[in-house]
């Protein structure tokens, strides 16, 4: 069935909410869902380094188009908490551990706006979270492209706001995580316990990526896979163990096609001088969410990751997302129920500090 | 930079060392067991090589172009150490005997597609590769089967040479690249090759030649670690999506 254009007003399959679940048989958080800020939206407005984004640089006049009619479609629901907690409501889901629109990072602008913006986008979702501090938790954002202002951020939401986590993107205005400068920012992350949620934003040199909104559907898993091979052959993640990092999207292709790592680290010198493991050993440490659309794939996430490295997501109200997250876990036959409990909620709790409430007897 | 205890990344080994992951010919297996064909294994033409040297738009190829300083030196050294494995059918049927693989299906070493040489260049370069091919098949009927190449930047000439390869040359099949110096496979004028491909009957394997937006895949050899799957990938949603695989479901 590919897509079909419905009248206005009906049901069109993919669209959040999904169908409906009660509340109370899992406990669940959803890792990966995005709240938009409409401010930080206006402060950006003019600058276009700042608002450059694949998406929309590598997009045919179709997919524009596309792009328009989704962004008028679900702006009430990137925006709304009201709405927002009906359609958690509906679903089943208890927390949201909401971030930021990924394009809300803003990687590409001067120090000053970035460092301006992200208080903004913070300052939104902390007042959400204050608002509903049983349904929301709030994952921030810090300007990388400006180090210094990245970590006084990083203190504040931290220590200020409360927050337990934060989102990156998958690379810093076209600079890889790598880099030498953006080290401090992960060794102050890993000293504050904060747990990465990894989103892309997006693959930048995407000049074949135009058509079919390829753009998305490989770019995103793509740029995820970069971003990965990076902080691990780049020797983050062997100088930062204990960094907390969840992938989005099922981590992207790499998950899938690890054995290639290590080929290559076994095969060539010029491949493993920054490491000093086997490269799966650090990406066996990394957390990846659910959208990975089949069973077989969830199930070969858990089988090769373990169910502790699972977490529930959705990508409200993202039309790539999965708009019905607890049928899908609980779908998947190859499953049981203590490991459905840990992907839907008991995992996210862990890694976010959440203390997961008792059931009434 | 190892320390004590660690896993076992790639170490230099002395010359004749033993078998390090990588390397070929692997560990023995007897043949006789299995009846074993592979169909991803490469021959060098070196005919074809002297044809483009100097032809830097021609010769070049994105693993190269990407490298680091430091992955090209490992290249050539490779280069060197595998010279004689590309090119020699005796040294090839020796590593296929301890290997246990009955027949290869041989394709040329992927740069050799040489789709960035303007046509006339492109067509000798795909005859020679195709007759060297050919050559090798014929002396080993019974080891070597042969997939050839075509210049698909030039439709009517890769027409004309896929006739040749398939009734003169008695191929069965052909590599082809995951994109023509740039173009996607999914364009319009690719479109006859692929519709006398299927007519033909003959197998398509297609390889892929790291990525060619390589920017952030320079270092760790990440044009060919990342960058090889990542161009199947594009290449498949290309085929897919454009409409390639629906109008020729054979």
């Amino acid at each position: 069935m590919l897509f079909k254009c419905l009248p206005p007003g009906a049901e069109i399959p993919g669209r959040f909410p999904g169908p409906v679940h009660a509340r109370g048989k899992w406990f669940t958080i959803d890792i990966h869902c995005h709240l938009l800020t409409p401010k930080a939206a206006e402060m950006v407005a003019c600058h276009s380094a700042a608002t450059r984004h694949p998406r929309e640089e590598y997009a045919n006049e179709r997919t524009r188009e596309v792009n328009r009619q989704q962004a008028e479609r679900n702006r009430v629901q990137f925006t709304s908490v009201e709405n927002r907690l009906a359609d958690m409501d509906r679903m089943g889901i208890d927390i949201q551990a909401i971030s930021p629109s990924p394009n809300q990072t803003y990687y590409g602008a001067e120090p000053d706006l970035g460092i301006a913006t992200a208080r903004v986008v913070n300052d939104n979702l902390a007042d959400v979270a204050g608002r509903y501090p049983d349904r929301f938790v709030p994952l921030g954002t810090v300007p990388f492209q400006a180090p210094d202002l990245a970590l006084a951020e990083l203190d504040r939401l931290n220590k200020s706001l409360g927050f337990r986590g934060i989102e990156i993107a998958t690379n810093v205005a076209g600079e890889d995580f790598s880099a030498e400068r953006f080290r401090k920012v992960f060794a102050r992350i890993e000293e504050l316990g904060l747990l990465i949620f990894m989103h892309p934003t997006g693959f930048p040199d995407a000049r074949r990526f135009a058509d079919h909104y390829l753009v998305n559907v490989i770019g995103n898993p793509l740029d995820t896979t970069v971003a990965l091979h990076h902080l691990i052959f780049g020797g983050v993640l062997d100088d930062h163990p204990n960094l907390k990092l969840v992938a989005a999207h099922g981590g992207g292709y790499l998950p899938a096609y690890s054995g290639r790592i290590d080929h290559a680290a076994a095969a060539r010198p010029d491949t493993c001088e920054q490491i000093h493991r086997m490269p799966t050993t650090y990406l066996k440490r990394l957390y990846f969410d659910t959208i990975v659309y089949t069973h077989q794939q969830l199930e070969y996430l858990v089988g090769q990751y373990g169910a502790d490295h699972v977490l529930m997501g959705t990508d409200y109200p993202a039309d790539m997302g999965e708009i019905d997250p607890i049928g899908f876990i609980e779908g998947a036959r190859g499953l049981d129920d203590n490991e459905r409990r840990a992907i839907l909620g008991a995992n996210a709790a862990r890694l976010l500090n959440i203390e997961i409430p008792r059931r009434p007897a | 930079m190892s320390r004590a205890g660690e896993d076992v990344l790639f170490k230099c080994l002395p010359p004749g060392a033993e078998p390090q992951a990588g390397r070929f010919p692997g560990p023995a297996h007897a043949r006789g067991k299995w009846f074993a064909i592979d169909i991803h294994c490469h021959v060098r033409c070196e005919k074809a090589t002297a044809m483009v040297e100097g032809n830097t738009a021609v010769s070049r190829w994105f693993l190269e172009t990407s490298a680091s300083e430091r992955s090209r030196e490992v290249n050539r050294q490779n280069g060197i150490r595998t010279r004689l494995q590309g090119s020699s059918p005796e040294r090839r049927i020796e590593d296929m005997d301890r290997m246990g693989i009955d027949i290869q299906a041989i394709s040329p070493a992927p740069r050799q597609t040489y789709y960035g040489a303007d046509p006339d260049l492109g067509r000798e370069a795909s005859h020679a590769t195709n007759d060297f091919i050919a050559d090798i098949c014929g002396r080993y009927p019974e080891r070597f089967v042969g997939l050839g190449t075509v210049p698909f930047q030039a439709p009517e000439l890769a027409i004309a040479e896929l006739e040749r390869l398939h009734k003169s040359l008695g191929f069965r099949g052909i590599e082809i690249m995951t994109h023509v110096a740039g173009e996607d496979l999914s364009a319009e004028r690719f479109r006859p090759i692929f519709a006398r491909c299927e007519e033909l009957g003959l197998l398509v394997f297609m390889h892929s030649d790291g990525f060619t937006e390589a920017g952030r895949l320079a270092g760790h050899y990440f044009n060919n670690v990342i960058g090889n799957p990542l161009d199947s990938t594009l290449a498949l949603h290309h085929l897919i999506f454009g409409g390639v695989l629906a109008d020729h479901p054979n």
